[in-house]
């Protein structure tokens, strides 16, 4: 998809963390929700346990925590397109399915399935026309990254990262509207 | 867009951004030329720049709902049921009404949202919800059909009942103590015929006790509360689990998380009693904690019924303060001792005869106690002695025996089973239990049964019990994979042998070809999740020997299974040789690798034509072990059996120096059945038969 992140000398690792961490954030998310029903789950949160369970591990010994929450990102990215793939398909199928929630009260659906389904595509294309910048609101939207720590990630100058950030905002703004 | 265009872009985006709005209509005009897609684009970009939209969001609401995502299923999954209403939800589950396409009749259909079915499971489950289906009584809401969801969501198909609460039903009609005695009878009468037929109900309550408008009983969700605890799942998440039940007909047994017996119905139907009676609960808990609410259920002694319930007429409430507290002790042996002896305290109070639970109520139960428990009784006076004995025992031993540790649980691997239908991937059957084997032998505290043995006990030809007791394990791990599409789906089971249940289940799937992220995830899964279980939370390592070639891992695993043929085929030996000789040349860090090899090598040393080659090739692998793995004690053991074996100018040793090193691997790593097993050799062979003690550690 995009570069390989430091640290990762073979893509079997980084596709052996990829699968525990997007293993790990829907278990973390699935349990959180249990335990506390009005939780209000950030990706900063999610991302944060992953690591906390998965530090240590085996699979991370040859990541920093930095490195991970980008590969956590990208992860997240893959379980709210899933699951944005998912409820569309259902949704689409009329009366087929039902939505068995934990309460029956309507819950308020902030953001259409189709939107978040059309920001990914446009960050793939994205990626083509410049990796980095795909890179960095990828960690930032799904990933909940400070600038910050995307500017020691991708190590460039702050400036930069907000310069990138507003292009790439601007441009993925009105794809995802044409699309 | 290609990189440099959108590079010329950007540049343009910025510039123009930069300037007052009705300069940037021109500016772009005279930058762009002819270019006008290039001018419309950053146009368009201008358009959206600084407005709020997704992503000013940072995911936080689509994270949130994340996890109703596995709370969807498709009406499709009911089949050839169709869904038609809610008809209610509790915090267990949501029954919908439902309609059979074919026939047209109406049932009902139960999916329990928190409960969840391991694949290993969902046979086991089919099979009792048959027996549930055979229960055929007038007062029972029968259930048709059972089965469970993809995802492991089990869901019931049950009767329809039209009816309301029987709490609700008395209140609305304002009915007499005799009629309400009169339903509760009929409600006992048709859990005592469950209970004749084996099946306890668990979750008596209000709720699913419906009253139709001709007045009659039906009994609901007969069996299915048994479905929240015992499926596999941790203590932490019964809990969890609990707290969505109501506590408030969960007798004091239940909420300890002790066992379920008929008297357990007993106590429930008891508080229903009691609720109709005197118009409430016995205990308030509604502004209670789940802690607090235990506690009182489990300490506190409720009031009378009649000192609660506002005066009736014509009623005899000693008796009925009697017979409803009787039912509700929270001792199970003070309690009524069986539904029928409920059922007939019932009739003696309707047909005006003096109830059993009141005359029982004064020197009766002492005697009846010291009856019943005279055999504890004595045990327990008999037991003070030897409680004694042993303290005496303790302080006299621990002087001489160095801290004496609590015995290590003993666990054992079993070769996983493949419920798919690609053979290709048999060879995974014994690499993943070589896998946790070899995770959990770097536990402390914690004794694996050698995975030479355990091999042996493949499913399903033996199930995990049977095989768990044969090697003297307390706890067995079995799994099973099954390949669908690209995906290898991998599912782990920890079976207490003693109660034959799952303590902990895990299914999760990996890339069927990536045999990396599947050596990855299991070694993380047994480390992470597994061993705290097994009460595993140090390890003599952080790191476990990784592999780092897949091409090389792949050999090694296919390797595996082969030691029961290698000392009769010479061929297959050398054909296994080879391949791990190929794996220990693309990844020379891997030491099982290495371990197995020194294995062979030993092998064809003492079998086959291998000769002093053979032992020298044995030397440099074990060798790199060592180097790599200096922890690995099997190893070790097995090169002090080795040289005990041989003359000391020949590179062999004593046996006295080799027991010597032996007994001082066991100092160690104490749960080590290798050493245990290395130990009883050299003993053997120094002819101390008697004292081996590994056939009590190493079947």
């Amino acid at each position: 998809m995009v570069d390989m992140p430091n640290g990762f000398t073979n893509r079997q690792d980084l596709n052996a963390l990829f699968a525990a961490t997007y293993d790990e954030l829907r278990r973390v998310a699935a349990f959180v929700k249990l335990r506390h029903k009005s939780a209000t789950l950030t990706p900063t949160v999610l991302v944060h346990e992953a690591w906390l369970k998965l530090s240590g591990s085996e699979a991370l010994s040859a990541t920093s925590e930095l490195h991970f929450k980008h590969i956590a990102a990208r992860a997240m990215r893959q379980v709210l397109i899933d699951d944005a793939r998912r409820r569309k398909t259902s949704k689409h199928g009329g009366p087929n399915g039902v939505m068995m929630t934990m309460s029956l009260a309507p819950k308020p659906t902030m953001v259409a399935e189709d939107e978040l389904i059309a920001l990914d595509a446009s960050l793939d294309k994205l990626a083509l026309m410049n990796p980095r910048q795909a890179a960095m609101v990828e960690s930032r939207f799904f990933g909940g990254l400070e600038m910050a720590e995307i500017a020691e990630l991708l190590s460039i100058s702050e400036a930069t990262v907000l310069r990138d950030w507003r292009a790439a905002k601007a441009w993925l703004a009105q794809e995802v509207r044409r699309s | 867009m290609s990189p440099v265009r959108w590079e010329r872009v950007q540049e343009l985006f910025h510039l123009a951004a930069d300037l007052e709005e009705v300069e940037r209509a021109r500016f772009l005009r005279e930058a762009c030329g002819d270019d006008r897609p290039l001018q419309a684009e950053v146009q368009r970009m201008l358009d959206h720049d600084g407005r709020e939209w997704l992503l000013d969001h940072d995911g936080v609401e689509i994270a949130g709902r994340i996890s109703d995502e596995a709370l969807f299923v498709s009406f499709n999954e009911f089949s050839p049921y169709r869904l038609l209403r809610v008809l209610g939800e509790g915090g267990t589950g949501v029954v919908y009404l439902a309609e059979r396409k074919d026939l047209g009749n109406r049932v009902a259909i139960k999916i329990l949202h928190v409960a969840w079915l391991s694949p290993a499971r969902r046979e086991r489950f089919t099979a009792e919800q048959r027996t549930l289906a055979q229960l055929s009584h007038s007062s029972i809401a029968r259930l048709y059909d059972a089965s469970s969801l993809p995802d492991g969501t089990p869901w019931f198909v049950m009767e329809y009942v039209d009816g309301v609460s029987v709490t609700e039903h008395c209140s609305k009609k304002n009915s007499s103590i005799e009629e309400r005695l009169r339903l509760v009878r009929a409600v006992a009468e048709a859990v005592e015929y469950a209970h004749e037929h084996g099946v306890i109900h668990r979750d008596l309550k209000p709720s699913n006790i419906l009253v139709t408008d001709d007045g009659s009983v039906r009994l609901l969700d007969f069996g299915i509360a048994k479905h929240f605890d015992p499926l596999g799942l941790s203590v932490s998440h019964t809990r969890t689990i609990f707290r969505q039940m109501t506590p408030a007909y969960a007798s004091p047994e239940q909420l300890a998380g002790k066992g379920v017996g008929p008297l357990t119905d007993v106590y429930s139907l008891g508080v229903v009693l009691y609720e109709l009676l005197a118009g409430r609960a016995p205990f308030d808990l509604a502004s209670k904690s789940v802690a607090e609410a235990e506690r009182t259920i489990t300490m506190c002694d409720p009031a009378k019924p009649s000192a609660v319930a506002r005066a009736r007429s014509r009623v005899s409430w000693p008796d009925l303060d009697a017979l409803c507290l009787k039912a509700i002790e929270k001792d199970p042996q003070r309690r009524y001792p069986s539904m029928s002896a409920l059922i007939r305290d019932i009739n003696h109070y309707v047909n005006h005869e003096p109830v059993e639970a009141r005359e029982m109520s004064w020197a009766a139960p002492v005697l009846r106690a010291v009856q019943r428990n005279w055999r504890s009784i004595s045990l327990a006076i008999a037991s003070i002695g030897l409680v004694l004995a042993a303290v005496f025992l303790t302080l006299l031993f621990s002087r001489k025996t160095e801290s004496a540790p609590a015995r290590s649980k003993a666990v054992a691997v079993l070769p996983f089973e493949n419920a798919g239908d690609d053979h290709s991937f048999d060879f995974l059957s014994l690499a993943l239990a070589d896998q946790i084997s070899r995770t959990l032998e770097y536990g402390r505290h914690i004794s694996v049964r050698s995975p030479e043995l355990s091999r042996k006990y493949a499913p399903p030809a033996v199930d995990p019990q049977t095989a768990g007791r044969r090697l003297g394990a307390d706890t067995v791990v079995s799994g099973r994979f099954m390949r669908t599409g690209e995906q290898l789906q991998i599912t782990l089971d920890l079976i207490d042998v003693a109660t034959n249940h799952s303590i902990w289940t895990d299914v999760f799937e990996v890339p069927a070809r990536n045999m990396m992220a599947i050596q990855a995830l299991v070694g993380l899964k047994t480390r992470r999740t597994m061993a705290p279980v097994l009460g595993v939370t140090k390890f003599v390592r952080d790191t476990l020997p990784q592999p780092k070639n897949e091409e090389a891992y792949k050999l090694y695993l296919e390797a595996l299974p082969h030691p029961d043929l290698i000392s009769i085929d010479p061929a297959a030996r050398k054909r296994v040789i080879g391949m791990l000789e190929r794996s220990v040349q693309l990844d020379p860090t891997f030491s099982p690798a290495w371990e197995v090899l020194s294995y062979f090598y030993t092998e064809n040393y003492w079998w086959g034509n291998g000769g002093k080659e053979a032992l020298a090739k044995k030397r440099v692998a074990v060798a790199k072990v060592l180097e790599l793995d200096p922890d690995n004690v099997r190893i070790r053991a097995v090169m002090l059996y080795d040289a005990g074996h041989r003359s000391p100018e020949d590179g062999g040793m004593p046996l006295g120096k080799a027991y010597r090193g032996v007994k001082d691997l066991l100092r160690q790593r104490p749960d080590s059945a290798r050493v245990h097993f290395v130990a009883s050799w050299i003993l053997r062979e120094a002819g101390y038969w008697k004292t081996r003690r590994a056939s009590a550690t190493h079947p």
